[in-house]
């Protein structure tokens, strides 16, 4: 196996929850996470809706406080934002008033990248995202998927180790999405880039990764771990594509049972 | 351009609208908009002055008030009046800007600093600036300084409002996509939380102005100071000079109504309409 490139030990999150009237509450939303991830490697963290899948990728993103345990990014513990890790976020979070360049920018200025290199760069991520012509265009005037398009090159511009990206194309529709996700797994196989995904859509899942982490529902604790080794271009309609998707639909439905069972042995 | 969208994006929905060119007809468009209505309301009053249903010493036509405003220009009163009252204005804004976007952006950042200016700000925030403004005089006298403080106190509470809650309002995703990418700190502020709150900050500008200018006339009236448009009105008063405060209330009109439409809303344009941080109608 490849060296690992991010390592997650004993995570735990707690969130301190204000109910009003000064009353507070806790909320264990991770319990007990441990993952691996080698380089080079795809893979998605999938789990029911409300799992805490998304705040896994927040805290590995330095976005958010862990609570306890080691998080290790090429053997060096990760303290806060860093430019060694990529965001891309759901809601695309692209800066209104920067240009499609100034955005893709951005990251370069806090690395202090020299000036002179910028123009390279910017072309050579634009074209990897095929948005040659939108360099001096305001985001506001681009769709939701070439919005997120400019979030991809934007977050692998200054050439992160690691690329978190938190249901990405989420927001899309489906014509969309399946083509933004052939996008990132050539992207992928061109750059060689160590990514971590987060997704609740299963045949998304399916469709990238090399592994899959299946999380419980919250407090999340990793359920199980999927190697999927279906060989690429994959097939969405072939029958061990469909025979994984069909394994992940259970597991989670399972979760959800799991979680109905809850609700009911508490009552509100 | 939009063929070579078609061509390259498989998607729909990419709407490329074509940017404002500031072309002379823009200009002239823009000019007619405004003028327009605005001709109609001097034509039905110069129509009802003459009908001298009122008596015309105290309702003069249009025609008489432009004459008298002309008169006065060159006479150079007007040209004076105009300039001092628009320096005091200008300069009690600035520094109402700098004081009320400083502080506003610490009170939106920092929950120290909001817990100790909010009950400060609600409390001077009621109270009108002309209120204060006999206060005002006994400590600087009937001087300039009297009428910039009780303007620039006016002016920076409104845009210290605005500001704190623009910056509250950030989108919480714009800052950790900014963190993300590395900044903190200060570039945070300069770079993300400046700019994201950019159309409140425009808000509490002209909020300020506006204010401002409302008790830079009455102030100019009260302090009998000599000059200002202000003074000139209620200067005009004793003499019964009708035509000269008709003449003083509608340049008091124009003034303001040009530095919201040439000033505030052209920094609006150039800035947070061309992001797509404002709607355009």
């Amino acid at each position: 196996m490849a060296k690992s490139k991010l390592i997650v030990h004993n995570l735990h999150k707690v969130f301190q929850v204000d109910e009003g009237f000064g009353r507070f509450s806790s909320i264990t939303a991770i319990d007990n996470v441990d993952l691996e991830v080698s380089e080079g490697e795809l893979v998605t963290i999938i789990g029911p809706s409300g799992c805490g899948k998304s705040t896994l990728l927040m805290i590995l993103a330095g976005l958010y406080e862990k609570s306890s345990g080691d998080v290790l990014l090429d053997g060096t513990p990760i303290n806060g934002p860093g430019l060694d890790r990529g965001v891309v976020f759901q809601e695309f979070a692209l800066f209104p008033w920067l240009s499609v360049r100034n955005n893709i920018c951005f990251g370069l200025k806090m690395k202090g990248t020299p000036v002179s290199e910028h123009d390279r760069i910017v072309r050579h991520f634009l074209k990897m995202v095929k948005l040659e012509e939108f360099e001096k265009i305001f985001p506001h005037r681009l769709s939701g998927g070439m919005k997120q398009r400019v979030g991809i090159a934007r977050a692998m511009a200054y050439s992160p180790e690691l690329l978190l990206m938190d249901e990405p194309f989420g927001a899309l529709d489906a014509q969309t999405r399946t083509s933004l996700q052939q996008m990132l797994v050539d992207i992928w196989a061109e750059t060689k880039k160590t990514i971590l995904f987060v997704t609740h859509s299963v045949r998304e899942a399916v469709f990238l990764s090399d592994r899959i982490v299946v999380l419980s529902r919250r407090p999340s604790k990793v359920r199980k771990v999927i190697e999927v080794r279906l060989p690429r271009p994959r097939q969405r309609l072939s029958e061990a594509f469909l025979r994984h998707e069909e394994e992940l639909e259970e597991l989670i439905a399972a979760e959800l049972s799991a979680e109905s069972e809850t609700q009911e042995a508490y009552p509100a | 351009m939009q063929r070579a969208t078609e061509a390259t994006i498989p998607e729909v929905g990419a709407e490329l609208r074509p940017e404002i060119r500031a072309t002379p007809s823009y200009y002239l468009h823009a000019f007619l908009d405004n003028f327009i209505p605005l001709a109609f309301v001097l034509l039905l009053w110069e129509g009802v002055a003459r009908l001298e249903i009122i008596h015309p010493a105290l309702f003069p036509t249009v025609t008489e008030i432009f004459v008298k405003m002309w008169e006065l220009t060159l006479e150079g009163i007007f040209l004076k009046d105009v300039f001092h009252s628009l320096a005091r204005l200008l300069s009690s804004v600035f520094f109402a800007m700098i004081v009320g976007t400083l502080s506003g952006l610490l009170m939106g950042t920092s929950r120290w600093v909001e817990k100790v200016l909010i009950p400060p700000l609600n409390f001077f925030l009621a109270i009108p600036g002309i209120a204060i403004f006999p206060i005002v005089i006994l400590w600087f006298g009937l001087t300039e300084k009297a009428i910039i403080f009780t303007l620039a106190f006016e002016a920076s509470l409104s845009i210290m409002l605005n500001t704190w809650g623009g910056v509250k309002s950030v989108d919480i995703s714009l800052i950790n996509a900014g963190r993300a990418l590395g900044a903190h700190g200060y570039a945070l502020f300069y770079k993300i939380l400046i700019p994201a709150a950019l159309p409140a900050i425009i808000t509490g500008y002209r909020q300020g102005f506006s204010r401002a200018w409302r008790i830079l006339v009455a102030g100019e009236m009260l302090a009998s100071i000599g000059t200002g448009i202000g003074f000139r009105i209620f200067e005009a008063r004793a003499f019964l000079a009708s035509d000269v405060m008709y003449a003083g209330v509608i340049v008091i009109g124009i003034l303001g109504f040009l530095l919201e439409r040439v000033a505030l809303r052209s920094l609006e344009i150039f800035t947070v309409q061309r992001w797509g941080m404002v709607r355009e109608l």
